[in-house]
């Protein structure tokens, strides 16, 4: 049995998916769960904080991902490394800046731990071994953000 | 892409996530990047500034850099070490240069600076220079560490705590701690680690009533060496004498000679808070019977409790009639939980540390019980008898590592709220960063939100750790 549902972004475009792929997002898996009780199925899902552009490469993402095992917690006092990931992921986030910083963004918003990993790792690979002068130059493009905060 | 976005999009939750990833040196630069930036990573994190110099070829390069944008910010932490490599370090000067560029700093540890082989070498520059001032410095802790990198920071009026922390060379390390009562007035807190027949503190004629101006009101002595003897301590009685009215708080660890408990229970009258070895003083009864009573101390950590014999425990309760705030250790059989439970007729708070709360605690009545602070449940812990018993309002997880996953807690939080919805899970999350600044974990009602926890970020259970329970526990 498939369930089919349907997630709206922001600019209005919806997308089919599988139930069990869109899960991976924790925001929606809730919803799901919680608010539909289980009986989801064909139910449209608007997600306000993700366009269409962001919500497609993340469900491409998910897509890839659907069989992963749920990632288990270690115990919190270790410091994580910047590991390697796969080389799907690596060539799936070779992507400008604008729309990684989205996926960050979204994967923070649709509760996705492993993207939002992965995302993050990425980011702090881009910071990793530079001079703040560095950082700054990497880390923007035309508008200097920065520029506020100094 | 229509919408350009940038870093400083993210919210300050995911950017520490990233800064998560990074190596201290990296998240040194980080904080200079932007005030933003900084802001998160000292503010949000409060993760330590780590300055960590494993070379001195490296010095030319970190002051400028240090200097430029520390000198009129704030810099509240600075963590320094030498990755030992401390035969490089033959000047005082150098480390001058680097402590003058943070006039700001507030928290300063040093670990393994200016080792004794090099300091002759430095001992002999420090007390030319002209020391830099420190006026917001409070906290100085130092470990492995020469007399004169400790003296850099001489200069520091409102220094509130000092800590000194480490397990060789005594003599050495209890000069510094006397010069350094000496020198500081606004002290408040002092912790010495292993103190033993040659401190300067257990000297003949070291210290006097002139000599030590400070009134502290935390005292901890973590551990004395085996060969103090009864005879050696009365100079430090001589300093306890002095400081008997206004300490409050008072930790003694493993060691410690009988005299000083007898003189405590006795002299220090506005004790509240009392943190001893109670196995230890177990083994004397003549002296459990000596104890006086002291009716100020409402909060008691007996280490080693659980192995003390029952007619021992109801011995010492006698001493501590008003403790309202208890904390227990090990593992705890039932006739002993109900000496406690009956006898302590004014607690209000318990916390168990190092254990779970197990099936002895289920049908335990403590009189008057309100908080109970805990790592976690057993899974023979009957929670609905204890709750019956005992009417508590707020249930406090102190875990280093909460794990609330499992089938115990799992009941339990739906045992609690089978009336409550979780209506939004982003919120319960910010709820409970929010909790991080007040205490150790969240308050009752948000049991269901503890199980969430697992999902929070990482700095959440490392923050914690460090700032509650560096050397507490």
């Amino acid at each position: 049995m498939s369930n089919m549902i349907y997630l709206q972004s922001s600019d209005g475009d919806i997308f089919e998916t599988d139930a069990q792929i869109a899960k991976c997002s924790g925001t929606i898996r809730f919803m799901l769960e919680d608010c539909y009780m289980g009986e989801y199925e064909g139910v449209l899902i608007p997600l306000p904080n993700v366009n269409s552009a962001i919500l497609r490469k993340v469900l491409k993402w998910a897509d890839h991902h659907k069989d992963d095992p749920v990632p288990i917690e270690d115990d919190g006092h270790s410091v994580k490394q910047v590991s390697v990931f796969s080389s799907w992921d690596a060539e799936f986030l070779e992507v400008d800046q604008g729309t990684l910083f989205g996926l960050v963004q979204a994967a923070n918003y649709l509760d996705i731990q492993g993207l939002l990993d992965v995302t993050c790792k990425t980011v702090a690979n881009k910071i990793s071994g530079k001079t703040a002068d560095d950082i700054r130059n990497t880390l923007t493009t035309n508008q200097n953000k920065f520029q506020d905060f100094i | 892409m229509s919408e350009e976005r940038s870093i400083n999009d993210l919210p300050p939750e995911v950017l520490t996530k990233i800064f998560r990833y990074l190596d201290q040196e990296s998240l040194g630069k980080a904080t200079l990047t932007c005030r933003h930036w900084k802001e998160v990573i000292e503010d949000a994190c409060r993760w330590k500034i780590l300055i960590y110099i494993s070379n001195w070829t490296d010095l030319p390069e970190i002051v400028p850099t240090v200097n430029h944008k520390y000198s009129e910010s704030e810099m509240h932490r600075f963590f320094y070490t030498t990755n030992r490599k401390f035969s490089e370090i033959t000047h005082a000067d150098n480390f001058i240069e680097i402590i003058k560029c943070m006039p700001n700093v507030r928290h300063v540890k040093l670990f393994d600076v200016g080792f004794p082989t090099s300091h002759v070498a430095f001992s002999s520059t420090v007390d030319q220079k002209s020391l830099p001032e420190f006026a917001k410095l409070k906290i100085l802790e130092a470990k492995n560490c020469s007399l004169d990198s400790i003296r850099c920071f001489k200069r520091s009026p409102n220094l509130s705590e000092f800590v000194l922390r480490d397990r060789w060379n005594e003599t050495i390390k209890h000069t510094v701690a006397l010069e350094f009562l000496q020198s500081q007035n606004q002290l408040k807190s002092l912790v010495l680690f292993d103190i033993g027949n040659t401190s300067a503190l257990l000297q003949p004629g070291v210290i006097t009533n002139d000599s030590v101006k400070c009134q502290l009101s935390q005292l901890y002595f973590i551990n004395f060496s085996y060969d103090v003897s009864q005879q050696s301590c009365s100079n430090l009685l001589g300093f306890l004498e002095m400081q008997a009215k206004s300490v409050e708080i008072l930790r003694l660890r493993f060691g410690t000679p009988n005299s000083v408990y007898e003189f405590v229970f006795s002299k220090f009258e506005n004790l509240k808070s009392l943190q001893l070895p109670i196995a230890e003083i177990g083994k004397e009864k003549e002296l459990l019977k000596r104890l006086k009573v002291n009716k100020n101390i409402n909060k008691l950590f007996p280490l080693g409790s659980a192995k003390l014999e029952s007619q021992c425990m109801k011995e010492f309760i006698r001493c501590v009639p008003n403790v309202i705030d208890l904390t227990l250790d090990g593992y705890y059989k039932k006739e002993m939980l109900e000496i406690i439970a009956n006898n302590l007729t004014k607690l209000t708070r318990v916390m168990l540390i190092g254990t779970r709360i197990n099936h002895e605690y289920s049908g335990i009545r403590f009189h008057n019980l309100k908080t109970l602070r805990i790592l976690n449940f057993d899974r023979r812990f009957d929670w609905e008898k204890f709750t019956k018993l005992n009417p508590i309002t707020k249930l406090v997880n102190v875990g280093f590592s909460a794990k609330w996953k499992g089938g115990s807690s799992t009941k339990l939080c739906e045992a609690l709220n089978r009336n409550m919805r979780l209506t939004n899970f982003r919120n319960s999350e910010k709820y409970a960063r929010g909790c991080i600044p007040n205490a150790i974990g969240s308050s009752f009602e948000s049991a269901v939100k503890q199980q969430l926890m697992s999902r929070l970020p990482k700095w959440f259970r490392i923050r914690r750790e460090s700032d509650d329970n560096y050397y507490s526990l």
